[in-house]
């Protein structure tokens, strides 16, 4: 039963790892055929100063993001998990942005944010502030990605916890309200420890997309779709992700891109072991 | 036992799907190969909206003088198109012949990829009937693409906008001053205070003197009329930190922050560098030719004249030859009959009259671009010799292998000190180390 | 007794939940409003938020001057192949991995997990070399056929859904005389409902809005797919950008009729668990 995945990991797994491997130990434009420069890339990438940038942009993007959006999104879950009138009208609401491509986020999201005729400038405006530029300025663009990303998210994210708050029986909640026990309690003692398998899943998946995530930054920071301009102002939201993308496909430096790519691997493979162990201490699994 | 029955299962129906798959790629591949006589070139391009009609036009046109040529054509918009070709060319499966943005000409020739065609040039062209081919020289002397369409840049003004400001139109006598002194009565903010008048706020602007973008439509121009640039004549040494530079910067800085020429975040308030213009928010502009479409299509009643002078007299224009490159894989015979394509493309006049119609570029053959059908066709501008003019004093962007790269590092230093974020001295020093970085990494290895 | 506190928490819940959902819907709202405005009103200031007039013809312009129905087709096509072939073989890989024993489990569990952490890019010129050998540049098949070969995200979700579940039910079909197969189709998945939704969902959602695969395979414009159908008109319209916005919402609008039509099975089909 394990075949299809085989025959995925052998084609385009196995052969693909190996190769950009190969790559990454290479010079190669993908004009001409690689050729084998033993650890230069590697060297480079180490005094490599944009390197540092965008992983500091990495994992500043993903402390962000990944614990705004799971609490939130558990809030969300928690008032949603009952029987409400206008139910149905709340969770479209929610989920209307995770169905909407970046490309349809793009644009909605600089109606709010275009700095000059953007809703939040002209609020500020009215309330006296200064006007911002957002996403051109060097310390808010990412806040203001991660807050874009978490709006898009947040209704996946309350889906998954919503369906993992339905599998907690309601006799436990009965039970510790019995026990005298507030909103508050409940939460704590009964939800959380209940849910801490799903929790878990999505912390464990949405650190690794968001290190992985770059369509977003492509999409809103690129000029309509200009890999060599996206990553901006002055490389203030360069990802790993896109700096790999622009340096293998606008600057042909697969081999130098390929090298990013398994320091990018690198990582994430020891958050993943680091997950894996902290999942053993607190995951209460049903017995 | 059954976990067997689930594999032959699995195996089958994978089986099937294989076929599946095979016969999609038959039916893809298959097309070509019923006429055995003739030669199938695929011929790929970016799009731009309604020139991909014409340029079917001309195909057929070219396949009924040609019979035993066929074209496959492959075409995308302008990011997908390249971003593409290169996965392409690494696949092997790049067009026989492809439109290249004159830009990336020397990126593929000095990576291999593009097929020298100084032979064929010389053999069936007759240089000097053509605009632009020598900006695809490279160092060595040999030609690697033919103009297909040549970009060439002039100041672009509003004419309501001068009549109502009581501005004389702008001439080739203006110097680079001179336009900022008229661009500071013609940018307008939200309260109707022009950029003289006290109390005028540079940060709601509701029409700007010069809209000012990037490379080509910007910062170059402007250097390079002041004496500076980026690269030397060889294209491998940084000229970035020098004096004239300087000034071309410190010109550039004191207009943005005065609010009369649009700064990097403004044109993205605008969705598109190209809009403030044909959308009348600016007063003029640095254009290159196919800026008058959307200015023509949007109905702005506007002219251009030749670009400005530095301080010591000097002018640049921006110039950018986009070509046609043959593929250096293609075999000979798809080479041969691509190279008829190209043949055909710059030297009959009725493709050159036909493409010109676009009004997407400056004719490739001079007697052309000469006639009155290029510049009295009736279409704004009125004044389009000033492009022809402006061929005197034309220079490329510094193209060479590695040039949106540069590019990259040059911009985002520059748009540091446009938005305040570094000094001038600072961004001016800092690009110079980085391009200088980014040179030699690539020559060092040639 | 038992009122108070729920009552107490409906308020503080439905506060909660208006507040998102507004924060939600305004920016669809104001985008909506600036999609029906001249280019002029669009990026006026100060800023005018109705348009006036409403130009409807913005809509009619931008379906006249592009190939919507095309694109739509091909994400639609692209989508639906992508979850069958993911919520098949996800599961099946995910229960060998749960429930059955075969030799190197473990380590290719591992390498399941592994996989999972590689940056696709790094696999694009390869896996395009492999396409490319196929013959399959320029369809739409590079874009659904990994699916059908168990991507890990789904493989893990499902095993993870599939640990879950007592081994009573597995040896009650033991019992029944149930294969191992039967037990899968029978027991297993309709008791992981909530995870095949959530892998549908996922899977949707990946593919409907995949930007960089249909980019780097498909060239003629009648294969494209709604994001970069959009995403290709940017340079299309200068001085006219409001059509932009007019064509993002547009290419949402199919989506939101399926979702609409769909909302129980997409979310609270979440709920109804086998579990109960």
């Amino acid at each position: 039963m394990v075949s299809p995945y085989l025959i995925h990991f052998i084609v385009f797994i196995a052969f693909t790892l190996l190769a950009s491997l190969y790559f990454s130990f290479s010079r190669y434009d993908m004009l001409n055929a690689p050729q084998w420069i033993g650890l230069e890339n590697y060297n480079k990438l180490i005094n490599d100063p944009v390197f540092w940038k965008s992983l500091w942009n990495t994992v500043y993007f993903t402390v962000l993001f990944v614990p705004t959006q799971t609490i939130l999104a558990l809030i969300l879950a928690v008032a949603l998990n009952q029987s409400l009138k206008g139910l149905k009208f709340f969770r479209i609401a929610h989920f209307i942005p995770v169905i909407s491509s970046w490309t349809v986020v793009l644009y909605v999201a600089d109606a709010i944010f275009n700095p000059r005729f953007g809703l939040a400038n002209d609020l500020l405006v009215k309330m006296g502030s200064q006007p911002q530029q957002w996403l051109n300025d060097e310390a808010l663009v990412i806040p203001v990605l991660v807050a874009v990303a978490v709006w898009k998210g947040i209704g996946y994210m309350m889906v998954i916890f919503l369906a993992g708050l339905q599998n907690v029986p309601e006799d436990l909640y009965e039970a510790a309200e019995v026990e005298g026990a507030g909103i508050l309690k409940k939460f704590r003692h009964v939800t959380v420890p209940l849910i801490s398998g799903t929790t878990f899943l999505v912390l464990v998946l949405s650190t690794i997309t968001t290190f992985q995530a770059f369509e977003q930054i492509y999409v809103m920071t690129g000029n309509s779709g200009d890999i060599t301009a996206a990553g901006g102002p002055n490389n203030a939201s360069m990802v790993l992700m896109l700096y790999l993308f622009q340096q293998g496909f606008a600057f042909l430096k697969m081999g130098y891109a390929s090298a990013i790519a398994w320091v990018l691997f690198l990582i994430l493979f020891v958050i993943t072991l680091i997950q894996v162990k902290m999942q053993k201490k607190w995951v209460h699994y049903e017995k | 036992m059954n976990q067997k029955k689930v594999m032959k299962l699995w195996m089958a129906f994978m089986t099937v799907f294989a076929l599946f798959i095979a016969g999609c790629s038959d039916e893809s591949s298959g097309k070509g190969g019923d006429d055995s006589s003739a030669t199938e070139i695929t011929l790929g391009f970016y799009s731009s909206g309604s020139a991909d009609e014409k340029m079917q036009e001309l195909i057929d046109k070219f396949e009924e003088q040609h019979p035993d040529i066929k074209i496959k054509t492959q075409n995308a918009p302008y990011q997908q198109f390249f971003q593409k070709l290169d996965t392409q060319i690494a696949g092997g499966t790049a067009p026989d012949v492809w439109l290249s943005d004159g830009v990336f000409v020397q990126k593929y020739a000095e990576r291999g990829a593009a097929k020298d065609l100084t032979e064929w040039i010389n053999q069936d062209l007759n240089k000097d009937d053509y605009y632009g081919l020598d900006f695809n020289k490279g160092p060595n002397g040999s030609y690697w693409a033919v103009p297909q369409g040549i970009q060439i840049a002039s100041l672009f003004y509003n004419k309501d906008m001068f009549d109502k400001a009581g501005v004389d139109y702008p001439d080739e006598s203006w110097t680079w001053e001179d336009l900022k002194e008229a661009g500071a009565k013609l940018t307008i903010d939200t309260s109707g205070k022009t950029a003289n008048e006290s109390g005028f706020k540079s940060n709601s602007v509701n029409q700007y003197g010069l809209t000012f973008f990037s490379i080509t439509e910007g910062w170059m121009t402007v250097l390079k009329s002041y004496g500076g640039g980026i690269l030397d004549d060889s294209l491998k040494q940084s000229i970035i930190d020098t004096p004239e530079n300087k000034k071309a910067m410190e010109y550039i800085v004191d207009g943005m922050d005065r609010g009369i020429f649009t700064d990097p975040s403004d044109l993205q308030a605008f969705q598109s560098a190209m809009s403030p213009f044909p959308s009348e928010t600016a007063a003029m502009r640095i254009g290159i030719y196919a800026r008058v479409l959307a200015a023509n299509e949007t109905g702005v009643n506007y002219d251009v004249t030749v670009l400005p002078k530095g301080p010591d007299g000097e002018r640049f224009s921006p110039v950018i030859a986009n070509s046609w490159i043959i593929n250096n894989d293609a075999s000979d015979k798809k080479a041969k009959a691509a190279w008829e394509w190209v043949k055909y493309w710059v030297s009959e006049d009725d493709v050159q009259k036909e493409w010109a119609e676009l009004g997407e570029a400056v004719p490739v053959k001079k007697s052309v671009a000469q006639s009155d059908m290029f510049l009295n066709s009736g279409d704004k501008p009125a004044n389009k010799q000033a492009f022809l003019d402006s061929f005197e004093f034309a220079g490329t962007l510094d193209v060479n292998a590695v040039w949106s790269e540069w590019v990259k590092k040059t911009g985002d230093n520059f748009n540091r000190a446009f938005l305040k974020e570094a000094s001038i001295e600072e961004a001016l020093e800092r690009a110079d180390k980085e391009v200088q970085k980014v040179l030699d990494e690539f020559y060092e290895n040639q | 007794m038992k009122k108070n506190p729920n009552k107490r928490r409906k308020i503080i819940s439905y506060i909660v939940i208006t507040f998102s959902a507004m924060i939600m819907l305004t920016p669809f709202i104001t985008a909506t409003f600036n999609s029906l405005k001249t280019y002029k009103q669009y990026t006026a200031i100060p800023v005018e938020y109705i348009p006036n007039p409403f130009r409807w013809q913005n809509y009619v312009e931008v379906w006249r001057m592009t190939d919507f129905a095309q694109y739509g087709w091909n994400s639609f096509i692209v989508t639906v192949l992508s979850v069958l072939g993911a919520l098949l073989s996800c599961s099946m890989v995910a229960y060998a991995f749960a429930r059955l024993d075969f030799p190197f489990k473990n380590s290719l569990f591992i390498m399941v997990l592994g996989t999972l952490m590689i940056p696709p890019v790094v696999m694009i010129i390869p896996q395009f070399i492999i396409f490319k050998h196929m013959g399959a540049l320029d369809t739409l098949v590079p874009l659904w056929i990994l699916e059908w070969l168990a991507q890990p995200f789904g493989v893990f979700l499902m095993r993870q859904a599939f640990l879950s579940i007592p081994k009573e039910y597995e040896e009650a079909a033991k019992l029944d005389g149930c294969s191992p197969l039967q037990t899968y189709w029978r027991i297993f998945m309709p008791m992981c409902k909530p995870q095949l939704a959530t892998l549908t969902i996922f899977t949707f959602m990946t593919k409907w809005n995949e930007i960089m695969a249909p980019a780097i395979y498909l060239s003629s414009q009648e294969k494209f797919t709604l994001p970069i159908g959009v995403l290709s008109m940017s340079g299309a319209w200068f001085g006219k950008e409001q059509y932009l916005v007019a064509a993002a919402l547009m290419s949402l609008i199919p989506i939101l009729i399926v979702f609409f039509f769909t909302e129980k099975f997409f979310v609270k089909g979440a709920s109804s668990s086998g579990l109960k």
